[in-house]
This record gives structure tokens, C-alpha cells and sequence, in this order.
């Protein structure tokens, strides 16, 4: 009996055809990774797979969970199968614990639900699993206390401690930093061994499929596939000339107020853009990577230290002047869901940035909208419709075009790629590259996507906790690391 | 259909009460003590008061101050609380602490001993019921706004706004304003039959529109001596308040779903 059988599985929402004839299963001590683009049916398999559908699904055919047909189960077995026999890792750790109580009560409470110890037993057992899943802290700290990585161990944790034959994860690393997402990959491996688990996992970060699958299936609007996804090629990178410095920051140092005292985000960090360039910022969560972005942006001023665009410093510029700066700078950034106003149509959106002009004339405001869109592959129809319309690709490239439409010489884009599948990064980056040439742009790279700095950018900046560890071209920094930590970075992503 | 109830039965209040303006079956200041406490007939409906006026007319009248000092407290709230709320939400710091703790104060007197202050001090009658149903319901909506607000803030495209040279007024008209509505409407409807209620209240308790002009909630204090043997005189006026409230709240509930169905997430 394999833990987990799917066999002729279709599941449709009205009209819509979620997954068609799908057949597929997951033996004991087997990793199947299930890749596939946003909306291609992943999460509605994973979902079958608990009978956790939304009623107004219609399914045809069987899901076995050990030989048992879920689908034939009541209610209340339901219920039980589902911690006992089948856990669960969800995408984000932070919403899938319960913040009000303690981990080794939110453990325990499995232990206590599916298994017949007793209280003495549980507290033991709790501190075993903790010990199983990597993590030496004790069972009384709250999740609050906890870093994304060891939420996500306690998440396992409880996902395991009903011993289940059968482990479904649905993007357990797409929260984290690389570090992180690499010792998570290595703790699931080694719980599938030892417990000769099945393990499911649904992503669309093929490169954490090819590491720790055995198999690797891909869905496609809702079909099988016989391999993954093709990846796009990505022209090389050609080397931009070094022209002008754009963007200068000087010792810059900024700190926030916390409770007592204040916390600094960033420690005398200096960099130099040129005019063509492309520079990568990169480092783990909480590095000051996004401080640095809106202080280069102008959105926000360091205590101490200089910030200047084409020569002028943001913290004096007023009126015209800093209109006239603004007008230099655009950026892009990582949630393409959250980077628009829902109620503003796409032409709004895109002309937002026109503001900086003063009032202009509505027939050459849509002329502008219209070519910033055609810069971007998108229809000039598109304007009119609103943001939720679009798939996230799309959005992105709306997100483009708004950033475009100014023609500013520096865009920023803060993780703006990292919330894409492979095949939808590759087609963007194609197109980024393109624009670069074409419009002359400068780019300032806010990542943690390895693959991504080496194919885009020309320089890279490394920060750890607020300060620059390392500065250098790409290439020199990547292949022949010096810093022990951008090693670190380096190695988690491999 | 079900969607439909709340908004109809609705209208049909506001039309009645509009009409009253207009016409009513009988006059409702004319007093006719010899045709008292009739039970209902073909000239009479609904029967005669103590006073022998025409019920069915009272009642028709009686909407006029409800609905008239609910929707003026609602739009006195709504004026002073939203512009607050927004303000609060685009200015962290002490500007926020001042806006918030002003509400605090405000929130700590119980609502109609606040109402019975204002009262107190301005005297009896609908515009000053109105005026202090209102004052309490500043806060509320500028608590609403304030939270929903700092919501928006957070988020990327404030942040594409802002660097598109936007100021912290035009960010709020443009893009917080728009995405607060949901939460606003919801609160607003809400207010709207509070105030119903707390008319009714404070016209129970004499302080509301004054004689001669009929408003159910005096209708039910007039009449609450009554109660054994004309039933109606109480029974009519109260299911009026009670119908009414439920309207409004039904047609909260359909305006939300039509303009703002997002508004839960």
C-alpha cells in the first residue's frame, strides 16, 4: 500500500478545469516534487489529495491515502486521517502557528489528539521531535521568538509527530532566505530516509525539486507532463560600458527606534552606480537590503551619511528640484499583488508616475500609457481593464511599464522577480535586458535569487546585518569567494 | 431577491416618511378627544390615539425625526471622522497619539449620557439630538478609518505613489480613501441604525423633536400607560424602530457585497 495514490483524478469549478485525468502516487521513503506555473493546478492536486476542496469543486476519480479511498470517508475519519495519517507544511510558518501559544504546546496538542501517551510521555516526546527536526531551543518559547527557518522546523515538527506515512509540503521554502530554504530542504531529505515517509511537494522552485526529489512531475493547466517545464534560455549578459556615477552613497547609516534604544539597519554602507550599470545588493533577510532601496530611492533619509542622484543630495532637494529628481528614479517590487491600487484600472496604474509632470493633456497621457505598455509586450486594450484581470507575468509587466513610462535613468527593483515561476522569470529578465540596452537604463538589483544576479548583473554588493561585507564584479565574487559568509549565501543557493 | 428585501423595505420607509411631508390621512395636530383610543376601522386603520389623532398618520409622521437625526449624525460623523482617521493614518507620531487618545476620552463616556450632556447644554429638539448622536460618532469613524487606513499605508503602492511625487494628502484622497469604503460602509450603516435607536431614546426620553411634531420613540413614552388597554399604541411605534433598523442593516449588507466585495480581505 503506497501512502498516497491519485488515480484519474479531474476536478473542475464550473466551466473551469482544474485538473484533468491526473494519475499519479508517492511510494514510502519517495519524494515526488510537483512543479508547475502559477495556476497550472498544483495547489487544487495538493488539496484533493486532504479532500480539502471547496465544495463547489466537482471531482471524479480516487484518492488513496494508504490504500483507503478518502473520498468515501466521513466527515469525523476525515478529520482524524488528516493529522494522523497525512501532515501538512505550509508556505508561510508565521500564519500556520498559533501565536498565543507556546511550541511545545502546539506540538503537544497533536501528540495529544493522535496518538494514546500520556502527559508525562507528550512533554518527552515533544522534546524528541524538537531534537528530530533540528532545533535545541525549549519547548516554552512562543513562535514570535523565532527566526522564519525554525518556525518552519516547529511547523515540521507538528506535521510529524503523529508519525503520518504521508507528507504533503506546499512551497515550504518560498518564505525563506536561501540559508534557510537550504537547511529545510536538507532536513525534509533526511526525514523522508529515516521515517520512510512519502513526501509531496508542490513548488515552483525547480532547483529545490532538482535537489531533493526522486521524481519530478510537472502539471500543466491542469494535465500531467511527461518532464518539467522547458526553461527559457536567457541571452548572455553583455558587459555595460562604465559611464557617469548616477548613484552615490556615502558611509550611509541609518537606524529605527525599538523599544529601548534604536536598532540600526544599516552601518556606513558606501556604493557607486554608473550610468549602464547593473548593480546586485544581495544578503539574507534583515541584512538592511530594503533600507538601502528606499534610501536610494529617496523615500527615506539616512541619520548619517550622503545620497546623491546625478550629483545631488535627496536630503536637500525641495519643489522643482526634487520633482526634478524624482523623475530619475522608478522601481519595481516583489509582490505584484500588492504594488497596485485594486481600484485604479491598469492605465491609472501605469500613468501614476506622470504626476511629476504636472498636468498634461489626457490624449498624450493614453499615447504614453500605450507606448510604455507596447515597451512591456502588453495589449493597449489592457489599460482599461484592472490589475486582478492579469496573470502575476502580467502584472509584473505592468509594474514595468509603470516604472518605464518617465523614462527614468535608474529603476530599482526590489525582489521583483522572486514571486515568479522559472519559465515567467526567464521571459522578464530576456525583457529587462533588452530594455537596458535599448533605453540605456541603470538597474539597482535587490535579490536573494543567485541564479538571477549572475545572469543580470555586473557588480554585486553583499550586505550582513547593516554592513557591506563585500563589493565587487560578479564574476570575481561568485566564482573565487573570499567572505565567509557571501560563501554561505553562495552555497545554500547551489 | 433576498438581496433586494433590505433596500426595498427601506425606500419604502423613506417614501413614507417623505409623503407625510406632503400628506398624511389626517392632520396630525388635531386633536379629537371625543374619537379617543378607537380600535381600528375603515376611516382609522390602525385606530386613535389617547389624544384621538389618526395612528396611521402618526406613524407616517413619526419616521420624520429617526431617519432625519440618524442621517445627520451619520453625516456629522462622517465629516469629522474620516478627514481625522485619514490624517491620523498619514501622520505616525505624535499627530496619531493626539488623534487616537482624543478618541480614547470620547469613547470613555457612555454614548447617551454623552448624548444627554450635549442635551443638557444646547436643549431639547431634533437638531440637537442630532448633533449629539453625531459628536459620538466622530470617533467611530475615525477609529474605522484610522485602522483600515494604516492597513493601506503598508503596502507597495503607497510606496509607487510616493514616488511619483505624491504628497500625503493626494495619496489619501487617491489611493486610501477608495480602498477604506469597504470598511466605511459597513460602520456606516451600522451608525445609521444606532442613531435610529438612540433617537427613539432620547425621544422616549422627552429630548428629541418636541410637540407637536410626532416621533415614534415619544409615541411609545406617551402611550406606555396605555399598555394594557391599547396594546396597539405602543406595539405599532416599536415595530416601526425595530423594522427599520433591520432595513438599514439588510441594505448595509447589499451595498457592501455591490461596492465593496473585497472588502474582507
Amino acid at each position: 500500500m503506497k501512502p498516497l495514490e491519485i488515480e484519474h483524478l479531474s476536478v473542475r469549478y464550473g466551466e473551469t478545469v482544474a485538473l484533468d485525468d491526473v494519475c499519479l502516487s508517492v511510494a514510502a521513503g519517495e519524494i515526488v516534487a510537483l512543479v508547475g506555473p502559477s495556476g497550472s493546478g498544483k495547489s487544487t492536486l495538493a488539496a484533493a489529495a486532504m479532500d480539502l476542496l471547496p465544495v463547489e469543486a466537482i471531482e471524479q476519480g480516487v484518492v488513496r491515502v494508504e490504500g483507503t479511498d478518502i473520498r468515501t470517508l466521513p466527515e469525523k475519519q476525515l478529520r482524524a486521517l488528516r493529522g494522523a495519517r497525512v501532515g501538512i507544511v505550509f508556505q508561510e510558518p508565521a500564519t500556520a502557528l498559533n501565536p498565543a501559544l507556546t511550541i511545545g504546546r502546539q506540538i503537544g496538542e497533536v501528540l495529544a489528539l493522535h496518538s494514546d501517551l500520556k502527559r508525562a510521555e507528550i512533554a518527552a516526546e515533544v522534546d524528541r521531535l524538537l531534537a528530530e527536526v533540528g532545533l535545541t531551543l525549549s519547548a516554552k518559547r512562543f513562535p514570535h521568538t523565532l527566526s522564519g527557518g525554525q518556525r518552519q522546523r516547529v511547523a515540521i515538527a507538528m506535521a510529524i509527530a503523529a508519525r503520518p506515512p504521508l507528507l504533503l509540503a506546499d512551497e515550504p521554502t518560498a518564505s525563506l532566505d536561501p540559508v534557510a530554504q537550504a537547511e529545510i530542504a536538507r532536513l525534509l531529505q533526511s526525514l523522508v530516509r529515516r521515517r520512510g515517509m512519502g513526501l509531496l511537494l508542490v513548488t515552483h522552485d525547480l532547483a529545490l525539486a532538482d535537489r531533493i526529489a526522486d521524481r519530478i512531475v510537472a502539471l500543466d493547466q491542469g494535465r500531467l507532463g511527461e518532464h518539467g517545464p522547458e526553461r527559457t534560455d536567457v541571452p548572455p549578459r553583455v558587459p555595460s560600458g562604465r559611464g557617469e556615477p548616477l548613484l552615490m552613497l556615502e558611509r550611509v547609516t541609518r537606524t529605527y527606534p525599538i523599544r529601548r534604544g534604536r536598532v540600526a539597519a544599516l552601518t556606513e554602507v558606501s556604493l557607486l552606480l554608473a550610468h549602464g550599470e547593473t548593480l546586485a545588493v544581495i544578503g539574507a533577510s534583515g541584512s538592511g537590503k530594503s533600507t538601502l532601496a528606499r534610501i536610494a530611492l529617496g523615500l527615506e533619509a539616512p541619520d548619517d551619511g550622503r545620497v546623491t542622484l546625478g550629483g545631488r543630495d535627496w536630503s536637500f532637494a525641495r519643489g522643482a528640484g526634487l520633482r526634478a529628481m524624482r523623475r530619475r528614479v522608478q522601481a519595481v517590487f516583489q509582490d505584484p499583488a500588492a504594488s497596485f491600487d485594486p481600484r485604479q484600472t491598469v492605465g491609472r496604474i501605469v500613468a501614476e508616475p506622470l504626476h511629476l509632470l504636472g498636468p498634461i493633456p489626457a490624449a498624450e497621457r493614453e499615447a504614453k500609457v500605450a507606448e510604455a505598455l507596447a515597451q512591456v509586450g502588453l495589449p493597449a486594450d489592457a489599460a482599461q481593464r484592472l490589475p486582478q484581470a492579469f496573470s502575476g507575468g502580467q502584472r509584473q509587466r505592468i509594474a514595468i511599464a509603470r516604472a518605464l513610462i518617465l523614462r527614468p535613468e535608474l529603476i530599482l527593483f526590489d525582489e521583483a522577480l522572486s514571486a515568479l515561476d522559472p519559465a515567467l522569470r526567464a521571459e522578464i529578465i530576456a525583457l529587462l535586458l533588452r530594455l537596458q540596452t535599448e533605453l540605456g537604463l541603470t538597474y539597482l538589483l535587490i535579490a536573494h535569487d543567485m541564479d538571477l544576479v549572475r545572469c543580470m548583473a555586473d557588480r554585486v554588493l553583499v550586505l550582513r546585518e547593516g554592513r557591506a561585507v563585500a563589493l565587487g564584479p560578479v564574476r570575481q565574487l561568485f566564482d573565487r569567494p573570499t567572505d565567509p559568509y557571501l560563501a554561505a549565501l553562495l552555497a545554500s543557493a547551489e | 431577491m433576498k438581496r433586494r428585501v433590505g433596500p426595498i423595505l427601506l425606500c419604502v420607509i423613506v417614501a413614507v416618511a417623505l409623503l407625510s411631508l406632503a400628506w398624511t390621512p389626517f392632520d396630525v395636530a388635531a386633536i379629537d378627544i371625543v374619537h379617543r383610543l378607537q380600535p381600528p376601522s375603515a376611516g382609522h386603520p390602525l385606530g386613535t390615539d389617547q389624544l384621538g389623532r389618526d395612528m396611521l398618520s402618526m406613524l407616517m409622521a413619526g419616521a420624520r425625526p429617526p431617519l432625519g437625526v440618524a442621517a445627520l449624525a451619520l453625516i456629522i460623523g462622517l465629516a469629522g471622522g474620516v478627514p481625522l482617521g485619514l490624517l491620523a493614518a498619514a501622520r505616525p507620531g505624535w499627530v496619531d497619539e493626539l488623534v487616537a487618545r482624543c478618541c480614547d476620552i470620547l469613547f470613555a463616556f457612555p454614548a447617551i449620557l454623552l448624548a444627554l450632556l450635549v442635551i443638557a447644554v444646547l436643549g431639547p429638539g431634533a437638531i440637537h439630538s442630532g448633533l449629539a448622536i453625531g459628536l459620538f460618532n466622530v470617533p467611530v469613524f475615525a477609529r474605522v478609518t484610522r485602522a483600515s487606513a494604516r492597513g493601506i499605508w503598508a503596502r507597495d503602492f503607497i510606496l509607487a505613489a510616493r514616488l511619483a511625487g505624491k504628497g500625503r494628502v493626494l495619496i489619501s484622497i487617491e489611493h486610501i480613501l477608495p480602498n477604506v469604503a469597504g470598511p466605511l460602509i459597513t460602520q456606516a450603516t451600522l451608525q445609521l441604525s444606532l442613531g435610529i435607536l438612540a433617537e427613539a431614546s432620547l425621544s422616549f426620553l422627552g429630548l428629541g423633536a418636541q410637540p407637536p411634531v410626532a416621533s415614534w420613540g415619544r409615541m411609545v413614552a406617551d402611550a406606555q400607560t396605555l399598555i394594557a388597554s391599547a396594546p396597539g399604541l405602543v406595539l405599532f411605534p416599536g415595530l416601526a424602530i425595530v423594522v427599520t433598523v433591520f432595513a438599514i442593516n439588510l441594505s448595509g449588507e447589499t451595498l457592501r457585497e455591490r461596492i465593496a466585495p473585497e472588502a474582507g480581505l
